[in-house]
Parts: C-alpha cells; sequence; structure tokens
C-alpha cells in the first residue's frame, strides 16, 4: 500500500510542476517583444491589419482567458491548430517525435555501453598512480568538450573522408534503415560524448566506494576470482547511480537537443519549437515545452517508483527532492 | 575550382545585354527526375497575396503565375497573359493564353484574374501590395481570355508590380466555392504542384500535368529540402543530395575550393542593403539632419562590400544599380570624391551641428547572417567621425516589433527588394504613401511629388532627369541610404544537372527558370 | 574541512601535493583566468580593428592566428573571448551560489510550506528544457551578456539549490543548531552563523561543476547566437562563426575550440579533486 501512496504522492507533485511550467512558458511567449502579427505581417503592418489578424487567431482575448482556454484543451489532449501552418500541433509532434527519440535511445545506449565499461575499468585500476590519473582524465575530458565543438569537428573529418556517413540526409527509421544510421550516426556520437563521460565518472566513483565496502573486502579476502566480484558484488551495488545518472541524461536529451538537430539537420521537436519561438507559433512552443517538461517528469517518476521498489525505506526519504 | 572561378569572372563582366548561364551543354540530358533544391528558410505563411517575406515567396514561384513575368534582364515578359496593349494612358488590356490551366485541370479563366487582383486589392485582405499597384479603378473581364485594368492615372510601373507572386492568379471559383483556402493551400497554373510539405524540413512539388509550357517543367519532380546549417547544406550538395544550393555566405567558393563539380555564380539583384535612420526623434542625434548628412558622408560604401561581402555586392544606389538609369544616382555627395574628402565634410557638419560625442543604437537581426557584419563594418567607418555605435542583434519578431511597430532604434541595418521597376523601390520614399516607414521618416513634400511625378512618367529621358533628381533629394536627406547589391549566392552539381540562371533578378525568384532545369544522364 | 580549519595557502599547497591531476587543473585554470585577465594589455592587437589584413588570411607575423570574415586578428579576439567566457560564467555561477545558498538553506531551516513552495519552483525549472528556457530569456531581455548570465544562472540554480538543502537537512536536526535556537538566535543568525559555515564545503564543490557547466552552457549560447553581441566575442560566438569556416580557415575554429575545452577541463580537474578532498566517497549526480 505504501508504494501506491507514494506513486499518487509523486503523480500529484508532478502535476504541480507540469502547471508551473505551463505558466511560465505561456507567459514566456506571450509576453515576449514581437508577436505573431509582427513576424507575418513584417514592417508592413499597420494598426488596422495588425488588430485584423490578432483577431482572427483569438490573440486578442485577455491573456488569462487565452490561457485557460489552452490549459483545458491540452488537459483533453487537443494541443491546437500551429499558426504558421494551420495544420494540428499534435501532429506535428508526433512526425518529429521518432527522431528525437531516436537520437536520444541511441546516444543513451551508446554512452551506456561505453560509459560504464571504461568507469569499471578505471574504478578497478585505480589503485595504481597511473590508473587513477587516466580514469579521471578521460571522465573530466569527455565532460569538457562542448556538442558543437565536437560537431564542428566531425562535420570537418566527414567532409573530407566521407566513410558512408552523411550530414543530415534524414529519413524516417523504418522507411529506410540504411540511409537513416548513415545520418544518424554522427549527431548520436556527437550527443553521446558528454553521457560518455558523465556514465564513466559515475561508475568510477560507485566502483570505488563499494570497492572499500566490508563484504567486498571480505569477497577480495575470500579469494573469489575479480570477474566474479566485479559482476556479484561490485556492479549490483552500483547501479543504482548509474541507474539515476542515465535517466537524467535520457530525459535531457529528449528535452532538448536544439545544436544537435540543428548542426545535423535532424527535423526533431527540438528544432521544432526553436522554429517556432522565432515565428510566434504559440501553441506550438507551448505544447513543445509542456511535453519536454512531461517526459523529463515522468521518466524522473519512473526511476524513483523503481528505487522504492528495490529498496522500500526510501518511499518516505527521497519524497521531497 | 577553376571553372567556379571561371564563371565567377565571367560575371563580373557580365552586362544586362541577356547574357544566361547555361551549364551542361554536350552532355545528354535525361527524361524528367528529380530536381534538388536545398535553401534555408522555411515558409513563414502560405497566401501568396500577404506574404511579404521574399524567402516564403520562393515555395510560391513554381505554383504560381502571374499576369505577366519578368525575363533575364527584368524585361516584362508574358506570364498568364500571353500579350498586352496600352490603349491609353491608364487603359491596359491584356489577352489570356487559352491552354493555361490550375493544377486541377481547370482552364484560367478572366474570373480567376479579376477575382485574384480584386482579392489583393480588398483593404480586407490587408496584402502589403496593393499600393504598389497605384489607383486601379476598375478590372473587367471581357469574355474568358481578355481582361482590362483601368487606371485612375498613369502608372508607369503596374506592370511590374502585375509581374509579383503577391499577385499570383489563384483559382477563384474554387476559393468562392470554399474548396480551396489559399491561407492552408497552394494551388496555381504554375509549372508544378505540392505533393507533400515536411514542415522545416521539405516540400516536393509534381509537374503540373495542365502547365502551358510546351514540354515543361522538363522535371517530373522538384524537391525543395529545407537545411538550415551552411555547412549542412554544403555536405548536401557535396553527397549529391542536392542539385542545386542557395546560400548567403559570399564566402561559398573557397569553402568550395576543390569541389570541381560544383560550380558557384552570383546572381546581381535589384535588391540592396540598406540603412533606415530615425529622423523623427527628437532624442536621437539624427533629428538634426546635419548629423544624418554626416553620417551618410562618412560610410564607405567600398570597403562595406569588399570587407563585410568579400566583395560580392558592389556600392548600390537608392535607385539599384541593376537598372540602368542608376547611373543618376551616382554622382551625389555621398558617392562623390575620395573617403578622406567625404570625411572632412562629414566632420564639418558635426561641428557645425554641435555633435560632439554621439552615441547611437544600431539595430539589425541575426535572421540573416550578411547583415551583423554590415552592421561592424559600419561601426568602425563612423568611429571616424567620433560616433560611437552600439549593435543590438535582435530575433526576427523582437526586431520587426523594435523598428517597425516601436520605432526604438536610431540605426538599422536591414534590406530593400528592387523587383522590375526602378519606381517601386523609390516609392519607399514617400512615407505617406507607403506607411510602413512613417514614424522615422521626414515627409518631403517635393520629394514626394518627383517621386510620384516619376511614377506616372513613361520610361525615357524624361523620367532618367527626373530619377536624376529624386536621388540628390533622398541623398540629402540621408534618412534611408541604400548601401550595397544583395546577391544571390547560387552553387550547383555541375555533373548532375543542366541549370539556367540568369543575370539578373528582382522579385527573390533566383531560379526562375527551374522549370527548364534537367538532369544529365549518368 | 580541512581547507578552512588549517588555512588556505598550506592546504593548497598540500592538495595539490597529493592530487597532481587536479594541481595540473589548478594551474591551468590560474594561467587562463591570468590570460584573460592581462589580455587587454597585452601587445596582441586590437581585438575589434576590422580589416588588419585580407578577409580569412593564414596564420603569419602581423595576425599569429590568422584573420577572421572581416579581416580581424584572430589572435586578440580568442582572448578577448576567453575574457568573456569566464566572465559570463563566472558571475552566472556567483549569482547562483548566492542565491541558491540562501534559497536552499531558507528550504532546510524553514520547512513546511515554505520548503514546499521552494522545492515546487526549484521542480519547476528542472523540469523546463534549459536551452529553450535560454532562448525565452534573450528573446525577452535582447541577446547580450546579462540575458546570458541570467540563463546561466537559472539553469545552474536547480541542482544547487537541491544539494544544499539536501546537505543542510542533515545538519539542521544537530544539536548546535537547536542550541542556538533556544538560546534566541533569530533565523537569519542560525542560517548565517550555524548552518553556512557546515554546507560550505558542499557549496564550494557544486561551485566549480556549476562553473563548468556554466562555460558549457555560455558556449552553447553563444553558437547560437544569443551570448555576448558583435564586435564583442566569445570563445563561442568564435567558435559559431568560425564553423562555417572550417575548411578555408581551420585557424579560426581549432584553438578557440582547443582554449575552450581546456578551460572547462581544468575547472573539472580542480573540482573533482576538491570534491575528493571534501568527501572523498560521495557519488556526484548530472548537473
Amino acid at each position: 500500500m505504501r508504494i501506491f501512496r507514494f506513486i499518487a504522492f509523486r503523480l500529484g507533485i508532478a502535476l504541480v510542476t507540469l502547471f508551473g511550467v505551463s505558466i511560465i512558458v505561456f507567459m514566456a511567449v506571450h509576453f515576449v517583444p514581437g508577436s505573431y502579427e509582427d513576424v507575418i505581417l513584417g514592417p508592413f503592418g499597420t494598426p488596422e491589419t495588425r488588430a485584423i489578424v490578432r483577431a482572427k487567431y483569438g490573440l486578442d482575448r485577455p491573456a488569462v482567458e487565452q490561457y485557460l482556454h489552452w490549459l483545458a484543451a491540452t488537459a483533453r489532449g487537443d494541443f491546437g491548430t500551429s499558426l504558421t501552418t494551420g495544420q494540428p500541433v499534435a501532429a506535428e509532434i508526433i512526425r518529429r517525435a521518432p527522431a528525437t527519440i531516436q537520437l536520444a535511445v541511441m546516444a543513451t545506449l551508446l554512452a551506456i555501453a561505453v560509459g560504464v565499461p571504461m568507469g569499471i575499468a578505471s574504478g578497478v585500476t585505480s589503485t595504481s598512480q597511473f590508473g587513477r590519473t587516466a580514469g579521471r582524465l578521460v571522465g573530466a575530458l569527455g565532460a569538457s568538450v562542448p556538442v558543437f565543438v565536437l560537431g564542428t569537428i566531425f562535420v570537418f573529418m566527414f567532409s573530407i573522408w566521407s566513410l558512408g556517413l552523411t550530414v543530415g540526409g534524414y529519413v524516417p527509421l523504418f522507411e529506410d534503415p540504411l540511409t537513416n544510421m548513415r545520418a544518424m550516426t554522427l549527431p548520436v556520437v556527437t550527443l553521446s560524448v558528454f553521457g560518455m563521460a558523465l556514465i564513466q565518472r559515475t561508475t568510477r566513483d560507485s566502483v570505488l566506494s563499494v570497492t572499500s565496502e566490508t563484504h567486498v573486502t571480505a569477497a577480495v579476502a575470500r579469494g573469489e576470482r575479480p570477474p566474479d566480484i566485479i559482476r556479484s558484488h561490485v556492479l549490483r551495488n552500483a547501479s543504482i547511480p548509474i541507474v539515476t545518472v542515465t535517466t537524467v541524461y535520457f530525459a535531457y536529451l529528449l528535452g532538448g537537443a536544439i545544436i544537435v538537430e540543428q548542426m545535423f539537420s535532424v527535423p526533431g521537436v527540438a528544432v521544432y519549437v526553436v522554429q517556432s519561438v522565432r515565428n510566434r507559433d504559440y501553441l506550438a512552443v507551448q505544447a513543445g515545452v509542456l511535453l519536454a517538461a512531461t517526459v523529463f517528469v515522468t521518466i524522473n517518476i519512473l526511476a524513483d517508483i523503481v528505487y522504492a521498489l528495490i529498496d522500500p525505506r526510501i518511499g518516505g526519504k527521497r519524497s521531497q527532492s | 575550382m577553376h571553372l567556379a572561378k571561371r564563371f565567377l569572372i565571367t560575371f563580373s563582366f557580365l552586362t544586362l545585354s541577356g547574357m544566361m548561364l547555361i551549364s551542361g551543354a554536350g552532355s545528354s540530358l535525361a527524361e524528367g527526375g528529380t530536381i534538388t533544391w536545398a535553401k534555408p528558410d522555411e515558409a513563414q505563411s502560405l497566401d501568396p497575396h500577404t506574404d511579404f517575406n521574399g524567402n516564403t515567396w520562393k515555395f510560391f514561384f513554381p505554383v504560381y503565375d502571374t499576369l505577366v513575368t519578368t525575363g533575364e534582364t527584368l524585361d516584362i515578359q508574358p506570364g498568364i497573359a500571353e500579350s498586352w496593349e496600352q490603349t491609353s494612358p491608364t487603359t491596359y488590356v491584356f489577352r489570356l493564353r487559352e491552354n493555361a490551366a490550375f493544377s486541377n485541370g481547370r482552364p484560367v479563366v478572366a474570373d480567376d484574374v479579376v477575382g485574384s487582383l480584386n482579392r489583393v486589392l480588398d483593404p480586407a485582405t490587408g496584402s502589403w501590395w496593393a499600393g504598389t499597384l497605384g489607383s486601379v479603378s476598375e478590372i473587367v473581364a471581357e469574355g474568358d481570355h481578355e481582361v482590362r485594368i483601368e487606371l485612375e492615372a498613369p502608372h508607369t510601373q503596374l506592370l511590374a508590380a502585375l509581374a509579383h507572386v503577391s499577385t499570383a492568379i489563384i483559382p477563384m471559383e474554387e476559393y468562392n466555392a470554399g474548396t480551396f483556402d489559399p491561407t492552408k493551400e497552394l494551388m496555381g497554373s504554375g509549372p508544378f504542384m505540392v505533393t507533400e510539405h515536411l514542415q522545416d524540413q521539405s516540400w516536393t512539388y509534381r509537374a503540373n500535368p495542365h502547365y502551358w509550357g510546351e514540354g515543361l517543367p522538363v522535371a517530373d519532380e522538384l524537391k525543395i529540402l529545407i537545411i538550415l546549417d551552411e555547412s549542412a547544406r554544403i555536405a548536401a550538395l557535396r553527397d549529391g543530395r542536392a542539385d542545386v544550393g542557395t546560400f548567403v555566405n559570399p564566402d561559398l567558393p573557397v569553402l568550395l575550393q576543390g569541389d570541381e563539380n560544383i560550380t558557384v555564380v552570383t546572381q546581381e539583384t535589384a535588391s540592396y542593403y540598406n540603412l533606415d535612420v530615425h529622423a523623427l526623434d527628437e532624442e536621437s542625434p539624427f533629428y538634426d539632419i546635419r548629423v544624418r548628412q554626416a553620417m551618410n558622408l562618412a560610410l564607405d560604401r567600398e570597403e562595406i562590400s569588399r570587407v563585410a561581402l568579400g566583395g560580392m555586392g558592389a556600392v548600390d544606389y537608392p535607385l539599384p544599380r541593376t537598372f540602368s538609369s542608376s547611373k543618376a544616382c551616382a554622382d551625389v555627395p555621398s558617392y562623390s570624391g575620395t573617403r578622406e574628402s567625404r570625411l572632412e565634410m562629414a566632420r564639418a557638419l558635426m561641428a557645425e551641428a554641435g555633435a560632439e560625442g554621439v552615441e547611437i543604437e544600431m539595430l539589425t537581426t541575426s535572421d540573416l547572417a550578411s547583415l551583423v557584419l554590415i552592421a561592424q563594418v559600419i561601426k568602425q567607418q563612423l568611429s571616424d567621425i567620433d560616433m560611437s555605435v552600439n549593435i543590438r542583434q535582435l530575433g526576427y519578431a523582437e526586431w520587426i516589433d523594435a523598428v517597425w511597430v516601436r520605432g526604438d532604434f536610431d540605426l538599422n541595418v536591414t534590406w530593400l527588394t528592387g523587383y522590375g521597376d526602378p519606381a517601386i523601390v523609390l516609392g519607399s520614399w514617400n512615407p505617406d504613401k507607403t506607411g510602413w516607414n512613417a514614424h522615422y521618416f521626414v515627409s518631403v513634400p517635393e520629394l514626394n511629388d518627383k517621386i510620384a511625378e516619376a511614377q506616372s512618367t513613361p520610361d525615357g529621358a524624361e523620367r532618367d532627369s527626373l530619377f536624376a533628381e529624386i536621388c540628390t533629394m533622398i541623398d540629402d536627406g540621408a534618412n534611408m541610404l541604400a548601401l550595397v547589391n544583395k546577391n544571390n549566392v547560387i552553387a550547383y552539381r555541375n555533373d548532375l544537372v543542366e541549370v539556367k540562371i540568369h543575370p539578373a533578378e528582382g522579385y527573390e525568384d533566383e531560379l526562375r527558370y527551374i522549370e527548364e532545369f534537367a538532369r544529365i544522364a549518368p | 574541512m580541512s581547507l578552512i580549519v588549517r588555512g588556505p595557502f598550506a592546504s593548497i599547497l598540500d592538495f595539490a601535493r597529493r592530487d597532481r591531476l587536479s594541481g595540473i587543473g589548478a594551474v591551468l585554470l590560474a594561467s587562463l583566468v591570468l590570460l584573460g585577465l592581462i589580455g587587454p594589455v597585452l601587445p596582441l592587437g586590437d581585438a575589434e580593428e576590422i580589416g588588419v589584413g585580407p578577409r580569412l588570411a593564414a596564420p603569419a607575423a602581423d595576425w599569429l592566428l590568422g584573420t577572421d570574415e572581416l579581416g580581424r586578428s584572430a589572435l586578440p579576439r580568442i582572448v578577448e573571448g576567453l575574457r568573456a567566457t569566464f566572465l559570463l560564467a563566472s558571475m552566472a555561477v556567483i549569482l547562483t551560489g548566492i542565491l541558491g545558498t540562501l534559497v536552499g538553506l531558507t528550504a532546510a531551516y524553514a520547512g513546511g510550506i515554505v520548503d514546499v513552495a521552494i522545492m515546487r519552483l526549484v521542480d519547476v525549472l528542472f523540469a523546463f528544457p534549459p536551452l529553450l528556457l535560454a532562448i525565452l530569456i534573450a528573446a525577452v531581455l535582447e541577446p547580450g551578456g546579462t540575458s546570458a548570465i541570467i540563463a546561466i544562472s537559472l539553469i545552474t540554480l536547480p541542482l544547487f539549490v537541491r544539494v544544499v538543502r539536501a546537505v543542510a537537512l542533515s545538519i539542521v536536526e544537530r544539536s548546535y543548531v537547536i542550541a542556538a535556537e533556544v538560546s534566541g538566535a533569530g533565523f537569519l543568525r542560525v542560517i548565517v552563523f550555524h548552518l553556512l559555515p557546515n554546507v560550505l564545503g558542499a557549496v564550494i564543490v557544486q561551485l566549480t561543476y556549476a562553473l563548468s557547466i556554466g562555460m558549457l552552457v555560455e558556449s552553447e549560447l553563444s553558437f547560437l547566437g544569443l551570448g555576448v553581441q558583435p564586435p564583442d566575442a566569445s570563445l563561442g560566438s568564435l567558435l559559431r562563426l568560425g564553423s562555417v569556416y572550417l575548411t578555408a580557415a581551420p585557424w579560426l575554429v581549432f584553438p578557440a575550440g582547443l582554449l575552450l575545452a581546456a578551460a572547462i577541463l581544468s575547472v573539472n580537474l580542480l573540482g573533482d579533486g576538491l570534491r575528493d578532498l571534501m568527501d572523498p566517497l560521495r557519488g556526484r549526480s548530472l548537473r
């Protein structure tokens, strides 16, 4: 029963958070200087034509009314119509979601696949001065290179030696997997380097702290083989922080790989929201931001529930953060 | 690279004698196929009658026809009208093509033309182009294939105004029946029709089977890829995902060095970068005409062209250099003498105005990369007359709001499109008529009269001498300054497609002949 | 807590001796900061003068790192960019540090409804996509240094508040805090004199991470054109312009990119060392 109360509590907090996000994003897009009619009429707008456009799209209504109207519609799952294209915002987001999800999933998987082994390796070798230094340096270095620097270098390298990969040229995965992978490899690698470093650092820390615990020392004393110790003692106990950092990283990627989507022409949700800010396509921005926040909050709840199931003590303690 | 270089050199010597670049001559051409064009911006709205943004028009050009159009050197050419006649100074009669049809198969009739033009003129439509057409008293359909336009006063630029996609002929029968909504879809009588639009990603067009042009379009399909990032657009050209690309970067030839199969061409336009000056704000130093004049004299347009644009885009005049009559503008004070002599005059004017330690705000938008480069060069030039400039680079909507809604600026770097008649762009210097610059522009009655006179005077020596007077007055007022030509930079795969690129463009339609582009057989 | 107890100088020396990598990080950071600080007085040339040489010229005696798209010498611009990057990121992080510490301590000590309200606000900030937040702030306040500082600060704030609050919570119940309360110490007094000294270690460690994230975010903002405005430069804005010319003028990209990576690396190495010093076994979380 306790777990259900915990879940209900977390859901309640999530709703409050999303409510706050909805207010902030609504206020931000509506009070920012420059509005939809400015974009559409440009220098040639007159007070009269501007009023016509505002009335046509209901932008002349009081802000509170517009907000409540939007909130009610969103609660029903209706994201409204794009001012720019006259098409439903939801359809546009659904069309773009696969690219963003693919980018986030692949980057996260790659980050785990590289980061965890590297973390373990630098954790168990850190008894030596060299191992400790190398492990720390690699982790710190990976977390120090901005994505666009990496991206720029990749664009440069692959404009000289193509190696079968392309800069841009995205097609949906299930339409043409080969072309898709050729276009997605570079953005995925670019995006995952930071994640690799993050996971490597977390894994290394966890391994270090676990290896100093008594049951591991005991296992070593018993003469168990190192691979067995790592598998049965170290990894099991180090997994919680690794899962935490990975979920946060994944949620972060789903929320906005803006620069990478832009550099590599990946038609994802992040670019959509940025372009919509430029065009003052209000509903598209609001829906995009709220969706990103929802994904972020949901993934965090899922992670919390998993911990609560693993360790019943967590239910009470973690509830506040 | 030497291929690209050769064309560049050729182009710098091109005059408006109708020379045209045609590549791939000699190779065998493939039937049909897809032509792919990579460009940086997505459409902002879909209604050709109301959208003012040149980047958006490019999606309309393949779909919509206009009554008339312009040719290789901005000369008026037949469009939907195969011929026309000016029967009196205020009457034009257009004879429509009998074989023109919308992409749904319905023939274009005079009622479509009348309805479309009336929609443009209807204040409720809110078309920004309506004023350019002059005072139209009536538009009448004479049978199915003849349209008569009656004006209240002679208006020389009428044909050039009708050549703009803002007067696109839309299917009025379907529009009136409610089965066609120009704000949500595109349907015209042009060479292509839209089959798919993936926002921020691509537009796909199929050949319009009912198009009137014989054997056109050559390709079956036209694909426009929207690629924001310049390096990614270059990559698309390199790996053959795009056949043609359009760019703003003047250094494209340098960036494409070593790519033998990519040709870069620059196309002169009737458009230029210009500087708006806020002359109506008492707080602004530019409220004093002498400070404006000094600023104008202190500019070094040649350096702007050379440094900010890498030499692409020559010094330009209020009356765009593409028009031969622009010579009349070349001798005004801010274009004559050495920079030193102009600086001397400028400093004298500043002293006379008692302007010391002047600080000004210069606005521009990050939407077009070349603008901020120009702004930085201007900043340095104005420091020569002790004017310190603070550059504020805004996002697009914020910029529109700051400049045209609130008028919160001293200088604004932007650009003007020149179209097909010199008087269209000169009309911008009459704030009473255009309205959009009335909040920062001093209305000069004599200048307004001269512009009106030029607009109603037929082309010829009399009009040219009016232009010369107008240019002198414009330079004297220093309220809106032409800087340098805004060239189009086009790159294409010379091994994949045969293209036809005209030397001068007035309406932002840099790939005007895209219906003639053909794939080269592998 | 050894840093505070034993006097700073001796402990820094000791720290560098025990932990070479962090020592290297500290030396690297100090020299980069120094370079940024004295940059304007070094005889490198004018960072803003247009047309010093031809456009996009390769490195030569008069322009050691080549010239940019306006014929400006790249070297002084890179040094200026380094200074701007450090300045913006550290101002933002100082703001985060002050605000985050106060808010986090208040939440922990006040508890109840105040705590709930603060933590929900922090949740909202945390859930907001960071770069979009920055884009909206730049649109509202106009792109530039100020809006970049505010954006970086708001992005680094949520985690900072959480960490400070979590550390403070473990202290609030301790006897000396309760004793202070009993003796009639006011709210502010308890926070400043009893809680603050005990969370300082965690704050310092967290500040270094915030600084490294702040520099990453600053460069990303500049890359999107939202940071310092031209003709001023930051490493991010230089990289943004330079990346276009990568094939033709690599000198516009690689020095600035290396410098940016080195700056962030130095902060990260130092941060790791400080953290090990404060609490050798505690794991760390993202951002």
